[in-house]
Order: structure tokens, then sequence, then C-alpha cells
């Protein structure tokens, strides 16, 4: 009788004791035993904030105030950027040629300029309404638009669009209204579902026409005080908020899918898709890496990578950018203040490298 | 791979049972009342702290099915702080604080934490003791933002040249084998072995 309180006691010891660990992560020995190294360093501080990756010519840009560039194989280098000092944190490719918005360490907007990625030689974008301003947003929307959001205009921010920069004048697609009162609100994304555009300004969320954006009420517009993080388009409208909220638009809103962690909401950023390579979409963070939505599903998520890459599972993701022309598909992730990491979609996985 | 951790589990093993071998040939038959031991060193209720720190050697995890893998962490190090009481002259019970860190390939730190009850036998060789243990408790494992709380288990024997009535010094070598099953997907439960190398200092009162 005595053996079989002592085989209970143990028993239930076992059992409190294989209870106190989250099991919605990888057990400790087990990751272990599957780590690898990171070090692939090529060239790019471990604690550098870098704000979004894009591929122009042969060649990926990385815009963390210094612009940077690498060929497939190479190293990061310093590009030059056409005034001296300037600075630079938002880019993109767009006709074949890398677009950046420089601005000068006291924060003076210089506006908009581009060049040839292979041979780089900057030239101002000839629009006046996108020189020498604060740019802080430029992305590729649309079947043939280049959107820029920009300081000023007919209100404290307003986003423009153009079809060919390098000759034709940017138009002023929307006015956004000033929140809070004396503050600012500057566009973070734009998308198009194949018939409207979408776009996203701090709490506002706006749909329609290039020229008849207006502004959807309802939804997750209700209460009205949240920010938006980020937008993305596959075969239905995907929104993200900075407090917890995943939202789905096919027609009418499914949602919120609300996260969190430990009663804390998630703060989400901006969308990539990965659905050719994996089925699955990604969304961004501020400080909890990034989440997956299992087969495009926002009510199925899983915060990634694995614990034990902690510099980037606690990582504020800026952007994401996803390229699925060499092989294997590389995915590239902007953090602040850990660096730019890189995974290699191998035998099923995201492989993820620090740059 | 498996003829490598099997070669490191046998040296495990024959370390562990060096002082068995020194305790057998302690049996051998006495010749004359020098070699016995020399005298009643621990009685009853005496108490003994000792502080040990040293090196952490990561040997292998296995899982339990019988594989081994690599452990992917470097030489880390080790400490504890014990308090034992004796019940005579050759057997004594304690209670153990240890503590371990050790860094892996990505430049995370493991640390582990056992909280263990101790139990040794001492073989006396004047002026060497010998003691061979076996504590069992809870460790406390942490890796980057996880948590587990396992079960441990750390045979061992230490060497200690007894300096005077009080103090002592010497080794101790100690096997970690820590359980850690995993409910919800058993084939990713492993068990973690491991081997402490620590100098000791010991206080008897």
């Amino acid at each position: 009788m005595k053996s079989i309180h002592i085989l209970f006691i143990a028993v239930a010891l076992f059992i409190i004791l294989t209870a106190c660990s989250n099991k919605s992560l990888n057990p400790i020995f087990y990751t272990l035993e599957n780590e690898r190294a990171l070090s692939e360093d090529r060239g790019l501080e471990d604690e550098m904030t870098i704000h979004e990756v894009v591929k122009a010519g042969s060649k990926y840009f990385a815009a963390a105030n210094t612009l940077y560039a690498r060929t497939d194989s190479g190293n990061w280098s310093v590009i030059s950027p056409p005034v001296a000092g300037a600075l630079c944190n938002t880019i993109e490719e767009f006709g074949g040629n890398l677009y950046a918005a420089f601005y000068t360490t006291g924060g003076s907007g210089l506006g908009l300029y581009y060049t040839d990625p292979d041979t780089i030689s900057w030239n101002q974008v000839p629009d006046a309404n996108v020189q020498n301003v604060l740019v802080n947003f430029v992305k590729a929307a649309g079947p043939t638009y280049l959107f820029v959001s920009r300081e000023g205009g007919s209100s404290d921010y307003s986003l423009w669009y153009s079809d060919d920069p390098t000759l034709n004048a940017f138009v002023e697609s929307l006015n956004l209204p000033t929140f809070p009162p004396g503050g600012s609100v500057p566009v973070t994304d734009v998308e198009h579902d194949g018939a409207n555009y979408w776009v996203i300004a701090g709490p506002y969320l706006y749909s329609g026409a290039l020229n008849s954006l207006t502004e959807v009420a309802g939804g997750p517009t209700n209460p009205g005080t949240v920010s938006f993080g980020g937008l993305l388009y596959t075969t239905q409208m995907y929104l993200s908020t900075r407090d917890g909220d995943l939202w789905s638009y096919n027609g009418a809103w499914t949602g919120p899918t609300n996260v969190q962690i430990d009663g804390e909401d998630v703060r989400f950023t901006g969308f990539v898709d990965t659905t050719g390579v994996t089925s699955d979409i990604l969304v961004g963070t501020e400080g909890s890496g990034y989440y997956e939505l299992i087969g495009g599903d926002q009510t199925t998520t899983q915060r990634r990578p694995d614990y034990n890459l902690s510099a980037l599972y606690n990582g504020a993701i800026n952007s994401f950018y996803l390229d699925t022309a060499p092989d294997p598909d590389i995915l590239f992730a902007c953090t602040s203040g850990a660096g730019l990491w890189r995974a290699d979609y191998t035998a099923g996985e995201w492989e993820w490298v620090q740059e | 791979m498996y003829k490598k951790f099997g070669t490191v589990f046998l040296l495990a093993l024959l370390i562990l049972c060096l002082p068995v071998l020194t305790l057998s040939a302690q049996e051998e038959p006495e010749q004359g009342p020098d070699t016995a031991e020399p005298f009643t060193v621990y009685a009853l209720g005496q108490q003994t702290l000792s502080l040990s720190a040293g090196l952490f050697i990561p040997l292998f995890f296995q899982d339990f099915d019988g594989a081994y893998e690599r452990t992917n962490l470097k030489l880390g190090g080790a400490g504890s702080l014990q308090w034992g009481i004796h019940l005579n002259n050759n057997w004594m019970l304690g209670l153990e604080v240890g503590g371990m860190f050790s860094r892996s390939i990505q430049d995370n730190t493991l640390y582990q934490l056992p909280i263990t009850v101790k139990g040794s036998y001492i073989v006396h060789f004047f002026p060497f003791e010998f003691p061979i243990f076996v504590g069992t408790g809870m460790d406390i494992v942490k890796y980057t933002d996880q948590v587990h709380l396992n079960w441990i288990i750390k045979p061992g024997f230490s060497s200690i040249w007894k300096y005077n009535f009080n103090w002592g010094f010497g080794l101790n070598v100690v096997y970690w084998w820590v359980l850690q099953p995993w409910s919800t997907q058993p084939e990713l439960g492993r068990m973690g072995n491991f081997l402490e190398i620590t100098l000791t200092a010991q206080y008897n009162f």
C-alpha cells in the first residue's frame, strides 16, 4: 500500500512538473537539437533598423536611413544618395526604375528621386508636387500606378499617384484629415482589389476609385480610434490593426479575430502574401515577430518564427519583401533594431538567417 | 553520431563507476587495525554546507525511442549550494540548489536551476572522503521565452580532501539526467544528458 502511495505521488509530481510549460511552443531540448547557426554576415549591423527591402534590376536594395544594395550572392554596400548626407527610409521598384524618397539629417524633405538600379544615377522626379517635400511612403499598387504619401499638399498629408513619374505629373488622390487634432496621419498602405483602391492612414480606411476614395464606415473602422497596421489583397482584402485585430473583406467584413499575448493586444503591422509558397499569409507585429494566417484564414494564426530566434521572435517588423524568382524562394523581414533577416524556403520551412 | 554519443555515455558511466571501484578496493580483507577507517568523523545531527563551481559539459539528447541527438550547446558553467545532515558516519541526506548556463550555437543562453533532495554514502579513506550520491527533484529549465519545470536525476561522486575537521576541498563529478517529455507531441520529448565537473569547498559543523 505504501509503495502505491509513493507511486501515486511520483506520477502526480511528474504531471505537475510537465504541465508548467507553454505548449504552444516547442520544448526546449527539441528546439536546441534543431538549431543551426545564423551567421551569414552580409555586412549589416545586427541592431540596425531596416525600413524596406525591394529588388530592382539585378540587385536588392535596403532602406535603412542609409541606402544599401547587394547582388544575389554579394554583401551589402552603401549607395550614395543624390544629395550628400541625405537619408532614405522608403523605396520602391516601378517601371524598371528604383524610386527612393530622401530627407536631410535635420528632417527636411528632399522629395522623390529615381534611378536605373544597375547604374545608379539619381534624377529628381520632375513633378514639383513631390520635389523637396517629406515623403513617408512610396508603393506601386494596382496595374499601373505609383503612389506617394507626402507631407503638406491640401492638408497635413496627402496621397498622390502617377503612371509614369519620370515623365508625367502626379495627381493628388486624397487629402487626409488631421488626427488626432493637431497631429497628422500619413498614409501607411495602399492596395488594389482589382476594381477599387484601399488606403489606410492612422485610424482611417478609404476605398473607391482612384479619384473618388471615400472613408469606409462600419466594420473595422468602429470605434474609429484604432490605428491600422496593414492591408493585403489576395482573393480577399485583409486588414490588420495595432490593437490585435485581423479582418478580412469579401463583399462583407469578417472579424475581428483578436490576438493577444499575456492579455495584451498584438500590435500588427503589414502583411506579405506567401500563398504561392506556403498557402499561408504572414503579418508582422511590433515586438512579437510575425504571425502566420494558416491557409490564409485570419481566424487560425500561429506566432512565428521559433522562439529561439529571439531577436526576430520578439522583433518589430517594419515590412516584408518576398522574392519568388530565385530557387529557393526568399523572404526578407525588415526590423526595428534587430537588423535584416532573410529566410530561404527549404524543406517546407522558412530558414531564417540574419544578414 | 550514435557511436560518438555511445562512447561519451560509456566514458561518463566509467567515471561514475570509479568511486565504486574504490569502494570495492576498500572492502578487501583487512590486514590489520591500521588500515581500518581511522575514526568516526560524522555522527547523527552533524551538518555540512558545500559550495561548488566549475564546468558544465553538454553530452547529448536522447528521445524516448532511444535515438541520440546533438545538443548544439557549448561548454558552460555550473554551481551549487548544498546543505546536508549526517545520519551516521557514512550516510547523509541533503538539499541542493544548483544552476548552470550554456550558450547555444545561436548565442542564446540555456539556464537550468535544479532543486534536489540528495542522499550520499560517504566512503572514508583518511584524509580523503569519497561521497557517492544521487539527487532527484525539479529542474527549472529556461531558454529564451520558454520555461519548463522538469524532473531531474543527478547521480555522481566527489573526492574530498579533509584539510581539518571542519573544512574539506575536492572535486564533484555529477551526471545530469533531465526528463523533458511533451504530452501534446510525444515525439518532441527528449532526455537531456549533461556532465558537471566542479570544484567544491565544504564546511562541517
